[in-house]
């Protein structure tokens, strides 16, 4: 081995010269340093592919070498070498190739880059994030479009058949009830992209009242009865006989507990169970809505509550939605400075979805009002 | 390396010749009446065989490409369900035979492109007259009795280290290429250094390729071939050179002096003088 200039050879960055076959022919001190060898001596005359993890051994012979051969240098590439004690160390290499007597050789300068490659895996994560939200968007995007026209159609096909000649006075109603139908299922489509909006812009405002929980419940019971009876789905209420007071926007308190029950009832085959019950629990006041439905599969069960997130891929999907209503539901309730969290045994298994309110102990104004 | 584009449209008759062409950067060189096709391997371009292929120049016409998303070809032209197999890749070796009328082809392959030719020329025999695999393999992943070197996690793991030494530029300029095919200059630019592959595609042949395992489809090859088995080829050991001659009919396996896994880059008169000695063995 030839002697190394002493500068070179404690220079802040490892210095190897490596032959084309990969054989280090020389190695400088801060490369044993890094690498936790003993001396640099050491690493002369072995291959340079033991010095590298096998993704960055694959990564060097396929796309390195070549581009050395070719070009004649590389510059920083990303490589991870392999220490004395089996952990990775993160570089940065640049090589040359020159001739040396009758062979081709490279030196190769390799920095360490601990801390940036650190930062790199972050903004790599940080990207990989960032274009599944995307992608995420884009098939909501696709999916607002497919649910809004929906509708849309339905009341299209009536608008123009009853328009055409004169229908009689059945066909009119059914047609009527048809548009109606279809118009309130677009708004209450437009009011979540809406709601989704405003949570996001942080815009989604309450109007806050102190109130009793329970005849909102009792509300929306009566209100996806029809639903349930429907599907032949066994639906009933748990209601104490005290009041359960707490602060809330009536409107927002019953669309939440609606879009927890009419899921429920959505998600239940025909024959099922779904029961909501709502009882005060310590400082909290706390509806259970649980269903004898098709369940949360564990995979999932963390995303409920994620803006478009369903468990079915957008294109077999039974049932239709914008996979917003649970995003809204958490949104609103953490307004009211409340939680609400998800529980399924898996797939099939059915699910129970919880609500907790901070209690009123003593309601001020509720008192007062008759 | 000689290239003349316009000679090889003459030379065509096939009306989808140009967009061939095109695609997969085809060019022609040298003087002879057969054929020999270089087919460049998985992180690299044609540019690879520039010290090999003038040697034969003299006896052979010389096709190189480029496989869709490296080199000089047509970006735009990938298709990740068309080249979600090696068999897309195949059908990119086939289309350029068949766009020019190519027949009794010698096709050299690296790597990746070995078994890219197999399949090729199981699909269409006639088009071939050998076979040579240069660091071939047909499965890269280690199964139960069978050794291909490599774990799936080291494979996952190659895609996380491309993905960050493509991070840099891929996160920024990419997109832009992708949004914008008129703009050509950027590609251009992107495409004037050597080995340049659009970090898309590369993800996917990187899956593709090590991922692939095409040892069902090494008996149906009836053309007559010969491995070059480099010595400390880290990518494709001595063990899966021996278990392609065994496993292959009408196979020879020639165990080269060059260390590592480019043959043809590092040691190019060693690899000329064994594809010269398998051109005279009696097929």
């Amino acid at each position: 081995m030839k002697d190394l200039d002493p500068l070179l050879d404690s220079a802040p960055c490892g210095f190897l010269v490596v032959g084309d076959d990969g054989c280090i022919l020389l190695a400088n001190t801060t490369t044993a340093e890094m690498l936790g060898v003993a001396n640099a001596v050491a690493l002369v005359g072995c291959h340079v592919d033991v010095l590298l993890s096998t993704p960055s051994r694959i990564f060097y012979q396929t796309h390195v070498f070549p581009t050395l051969c070719l070009q004649g240098r590389v510059h920083e590439v990303y490589v991870a070498l392999i220490g004395r004690g089996g952990e990775e160390v993160p570089v940065l290499l640049n090589a040359k190739r020159r001739t040396e007597g009758e062979r081709d050789v490279s030196d190769w300068v390799l920095v360490p880059m601990r801390q940036r490659n650190e930062l790199e895996n972050e903004i790599l994560k940080a990207r990989q994030v960032s274009e599944a939200a995307s992608r995420a968007k884009d098939q909501f995007l696709a999916l607002v479009s497919h649910e809004l026209r929906s509708p849309l159609s339905v009341i299209l096909n009536w608008a123009t058949l009853l328009s055409r000649g004169e229908p009689d006075v059945s066909t009119l109603k059914r047609g009527l009830d048809a548009i109606e139908r279809n118009a309130r299922v677009q708004s209450r489509l437009v009011d979540d992209i809406l709601d989704e909006v405003r949570t996001q812009t942080g815009k989604l405002r309450l109007e806050l009242v102190e109130l009793d929980a329970r005849p909102i419940l009792s509300t929306v019971l009566e209100g996806v009865a029809p639903a349930a009876r429907a599907k032949t789905i066994d639906l009933a209420g748990d209601l104490p006989s005290e009041k359960l007071f707490v602060r809330a926007d009536p409107d927002r308190l019953h669309q939440v507990l609606w879009n927890i029950v009419q899921n429920a009832v959505k998600f239940t085959p025909p024959g099922g169970r779904v029961r909501a019950a709502m009882r005060s629990s310590d400082a909290w006041v706390e509806a259970a809505i649980s269903d004898t439905g098709r369940g949360i599969s564990p995979q999932f069960l963390p995303y409920v509550f994620e803006r478009f997130r369903q468990e079915q891929a957008p294109l077999d999907r039974a049932e239709s939605g914008l996979g917003l209503g649970m995003a809204i539901s958490r949104a609103l309730v953490e307004l009211h400075g409340g939680s609400i969290s998800a529980s399924s045994s898996g797939l099939g298994q059915g699910s129970t979805f919880i609500v907790r309110l901070p209690a009123l102990q003593r309601p001020a104004t509720m008192a007062a009002s008759p | 390396m000689i290239s003349s584009p316009r000679a090889a449209v003459q030379l065509s008759a096939h009306p989808d010749a140009e967009q061939v062409r095109v695609r997969n950067n085809v060019r022609f060189s040298g003087r002879g009446e057969r054929v020999m096709m270089f087919a460049h391997g998985f992180g690299c371009d044609q540019s690879m065989w520039r010290l090999v292929a003038p040697a034969f120049e003299a006896d052979y016409r010389v096709v190189m490409f480029d496989y869709v998303g490296c080199g000089k070809s047509d970006w735009l032209a990938f298709d990740a369900q068309r080249y979600g197999s090696l068999r897309g890749y195949a059908q990119d070796v086939l289309d350029i035979l068949n766009a020019f009328d190519l027949r009794d082809v010698v096709f050299v392959g690296h790597s990746v492109s070995a078994m890219i030719g197999m399949l090729a020329s199981i699909e269409e025999p006639a088009r071939f007259s050998r076979l040579i695999h240069i660091g071939p393999s047909p499965c890269y992943v280690n199964d139960a009795g069978y050794v291909g070197g490599f774990e799936r996690r080291d494979i996952e793991g190659l895609l996380d280290l491309m993905e960050k030494n493509y991070v840099g530029w891929a996160a920024f300029l990419a997109p832009v290429v992708m949004k914008n095919p008129g703009r050509a200059e950027l590609t251009e630019e992107l495409q004037s250094s050597f080995c340049a592959t659009d970090p898309r595609v590369t993800r996917q042949f990187a899956r593709v390729t090590f991922f692939s395992d095409n040892r069902a489809d090494l008996a149906k090859v009836t053309v007559p071939s010969h491995i070059l088995q480099c010595s400390d080829d880290s990518i494709a050991p001595e063990s899966v050179g021996r278990y392609l001659r065994s496993a292959m009919p009408r196979t020879t396996l020639r165990q080269m002096s060059a260390t590592g896994h480019c043959p043809h880059m590092s040691h190019p008169d060693e690899t000329i003088a064994l594809m010269k000695e398998c051109l005279q063995q009696a097929p």
